[in-house]
């Protein structure tokens, strides 16, 4: 057989995809002349500005979804109770429900219900930067948690209990088994949930609105300055985060290169 | 060194109850799979709780449904090795056998008394994949070993080991118990493993039953 048409429909397919995909990430830095981007890049105040409150919350929300994530998708992965499946579906809908209603809900809860009492102890959420990383976490942490409980469910049991016969008390387990034999899991779960985070915009708007200098994260800027019609500055940013995604992935890439290290083994 | 077992646990539909008592010898839990003989080791070594009765190691109480005694596993010194041996796969075998050593607690000479007794030093720095059964099998007892346990426990440990490999792992494993002296509980459902091994016997016969048949036999 001189050709093998199922091979040759298979990567022209491919071709034709990441040619499109690589097109996609490209085309914003094909619209600006580099030196204005360069420009823009260093002193442009609002792109710093962004650019340091995007890592600043998304960093915020993403150690706030660890804090509640991972005892979180360890119940869900390792104890049965009552109702654990309809809890689990619950945890999961933030992922398929738009951003913006999941922005709406936190704007009712977090203002008209509970904002009075919130603002009695010194939190405001409403139009704040608080508010960009409550926005942010409610949107990753059921990623976050998904990940983590397939990477914990994918840690054998008996392990634990063989650490347990030998001396372990829970938390030692976790600490020396649990965890190292899911830390792939963990490192793609935190670090896509980072680059999230750092894209967050249906629900960031929602509760801490679009306000210049004040609640402005890099997809905010890129929707202020295109209502604005000031696309240079909306290019420059979205180059900014894809500069950001790229360096995500290179993260990821490298890490998983590096897990394979001690013997070659994946539990 | 001596175990006394007088415990039920209900697991679905059976009911298992096993009372017993131990010295330094071998005993066998004999029967098909499901018959519940890992549920039981489970119950001695701290995984499971019984639902009711009382287990005492050397004269020490370490379960006892009545005055709600329940020693966690890691306080029971109690060595289990597992049917699959459960190494840890990302520690190799020298980290694998001073899993259960906290830092300031290494004795050299036992550690290196264990690896030669279970013919393991040359294996030290490599990991668990890339061992074989009978290796890994020597690991796992080298490990259990290491807590200077009170009592052993042994579940089908040589179920996935080809015949000529079975026969110099059983010899050993007897040799290690004499030696240390201490109860070993050995689950097997291979004849051969049985007859050579025990000292004494329990049989699982029938999962239906609601108590076993207990029987005490002498091979010799």
């Amino acid at each position: 057989m001189k050709y093998n048409i199922f091979k040759i429909i298979m990567l022209s397919i491919f071709a034709i995809f990441a040619a499109f995909i690589i097109l996609v990430l490209i085309s914003p830095t094909i619209y600006i002349k580099s030196t204005n981007l360069l420009n823009l890049l260093i002193n442009s105040k609002e792109v710093s500005f962004s650019l340091i409150l995007s890592i600043t919350t998304s960093l915020s929300a993403v150690i706030l979804a660890i804090i509640f994530g991972v005892p979180t998708a360890y119940v869900l992965s390792r104890y049965d109770f009552k109702f654990k499946r309809i809890i689990d579906i619950i945890l999961d809908i933030p992922l398929v429900l738009p951003p913006i209603i999941l922005g709406l809900s936190l704007l009712i809860l977090l203002g008209p219900i509970g904002g009075n009492q919130l603002a009695k102890i010194g939190l405001n959420f409403v139009f704040t930067k608080l508010g960009i990383v409550m926005a942010q976490f409610v949107v990753v942490a059921p990623l976050l948690i998904r990940s983590l409980k397939i990477a914990f469910s994918n840690v054998d049991p008996k392990l634990e209990k063989a650490a347990m016969t030998l001396g372990d008390n829970h938390f030692q387990v976790f600490k020396n088994i649990t965890i190292p034999l899911s830390k792939e899991g963990i490192i793609t779960g935190v670090t896509t949930a980072w680059a999230r985070a750092m894209g967050e915009f249906g629900a960031t708007v929602m509760l801490a609105g679009a306000t210049r200098l004040k609640t402005e994260t890099l997809p905010i800027a890129v929707y202020l300055n295109m209502t604005t019609g000031d696309l240079e500055m909306a290019v420059t940013v979205s180059i900014v985060m894809i500069i950001f995604s790229i360096i995500i992935m290179g993260i990821l890439q490298m890490y998983n290169r590096n897990i394979y290290d001690y013997g070659g083994i994946r539990q | 060194m001596s175990l006394e077992i007088d415990i039920s646990k209900t697991v679905g539909d059976i009911k298992l109850s096993k009372k017993f008592k131990l010295e330094e010898e071998i005993m066998i839990f004999y029967g098909p799979s499901g018959s519940g003989k890992t549920t039981i080791l489970n119950c001695i070594s701290g995984l499971n709780t019984p639902d009711e009765g009382e287990i005492k190691l050397n004269g020490k109480t370490i379960y006892s449904a009545k005055k709600r005694i329940n020693i966690p596993p890691f306080k029971r010194k109690i060595g289990y090795i597992f049917q699959d041996y459960a190494l840890f796969p990302h520690l190799n075998v020298y980290e694998n056998i001073l899993y259960s050593k906290k830092d300031d607690d290494l004795d050299k000479d036992k550690i290196d008394k264990i690896m030669d007794k279970c013919h393991i030093r040359d294996l030290k720095s490599r990991y668990p994949s890339k061992l074989s059964g009978g290796e890994k099998q020597r690991v796992a007892l080298a490990r259990a070993l290491m807590i200077e346990p009170e009592l052993l426990l042994l579940d089908e440990p040589l179920s996935s080991i080809d015949n000529e490999l079975k026969n110099k792992l059983m010899n050993e494993i007897k040799l290690v118990q004499r030696e240390w002296k201490i109860p070993f509980i050995y689950v097997t459902h291979s004849k051969r493993e049985f007859k050579f091994l025990g000292d004494r016997f329990i049989s699982f016969n029938s999962t239906e039953e609601v108590n076993f048949n207990e029987y005490k036999k002498n091979i010799s």
